[in-house]
């Protein structure tokens, strides 16, 4: 019973991650210029699910959610030419992380509906508790 | 004495429904956790043969009960005639039906291979908690007839 609690906390941790995740994603969308590499500035970060089998057999009883965060070097980077930019290279493009915020938002979306919907089964777990509790009063 | 009275009622099977609707949430909660996994499988405990089962328990304990009542008064009826009602109980509600397995593939399963759907997810949720909450509500008035019983005041 208390289980149920854990596989629905682990949810919601992963999806505040990827939460956070693209909080980032967004905020470094116009950011041209990495003071240490001094080349791509940023590189879109995407979080993974993967059902948490290793800590539970699967015919136990209910499978958390494990995530992990990875670098998405594959999109291409954004190119615009604008030659006074300071960042820009020789042909007067400047190079902009592979965030297209279109694609972040939808996935903030459906963050965010996934959240809730594991608050609400948190809560009918909560509920269910209670209920086994009244059997003692 | 006491524990053939408290065996003599439905609250061993009350017991069984409620512990069945835990577990189910557990994998329930699991499934709406998963709700975003690629490759994930929707799970379920096997619901239709708890049902079975449940009513295979309360037939037996109707069958039970005839003989019993007309044998002695004093005689408290149990699940089993001979066995304790733990084996009978056993027999009926092996540990299979409370394993979860991978649940028929009823919905459409998505491009990421997760055949999700909140609503029937939620739904089932839903009944479970209150089947949960029928189970123990009756649990708590048997028990509750059974204190009126002991203290001898309506």
């Amino acid at each position: 019973m208390l289980k149920g609690i854990d596989i629905s906390t682990s949810a919601l941790v992963a999806q505040r991650q990827r939460m956070n995740t693209i909080a980032g994603n967004i905020a470094s969308v116009n950011v041209s210029h990495d003071p240490n590499s001094g080349e791509v500035p940023f590189f879109r970060r995407i979080v993974t699910f993967q059902a948490d089998t290793e800590s539970v057999s699967l015919e136990q009883s209910g499978v958390g959610v494990k995530y992990k965060v990875e670098i998405d070097t594959d999109t291409e980077l954004r190119k615009t030419y604008s030659p006074g930019h300071p960042h820009a290279d020789q042909d007067g493009n400047v190079t902009y992380p592979n965030v297209d915020v279109v694609t972040e938002f939808v996935n903030a979306l459906e963050a965010g509906r996934a959240y809730e919907a594991n608050i609400s089964a948190l809560d009918i777990t909560k509920e269910m508790f209670n209920t086994s509790l009244r059997i003692l009063a | 004495m006491l524990e053939q009275i408290l065996n003599s009622n439905s609250l061993p099977m009350l017991e069984k429904m409620a512990a069945f609707a835990e577990r189910r949430q557990d994998v329930l909660a699991g499934n709406i956790a998963n709700i975003d996994t690629p490759g994930y499988k929707m799970r379920d405990l096997p619901v239709n043969e708890f049902q079975q089962a449940l009513r295979e328990a309360v037939q037996l304990k109707d069958h039970l009960s005839e003989p019993a009542a007309q044998r002695s008064l004093g005689m408290p009826i149990t699940l089993g005639e001979n066995q304790s009602v733990e084996t009978q109980l056993e027999r009926l509600f092996p540990k299979s039906l409370f394993q979860a397995q991978e649940a028929s593939p009823q919905n459409l399963t998505f491009q990421d291979a997760n055949n999700r759907s909140m609503e029937s997810q939620v739904m089932q949720m839903t009944k479970n908690s209150l089947m949960q909450q029928f189970a123990v509500q009756v649990m708590m008035s048997q028990l509750n007839q059974l204190m009126t019983v002991i203290s001898e005041r309506p």
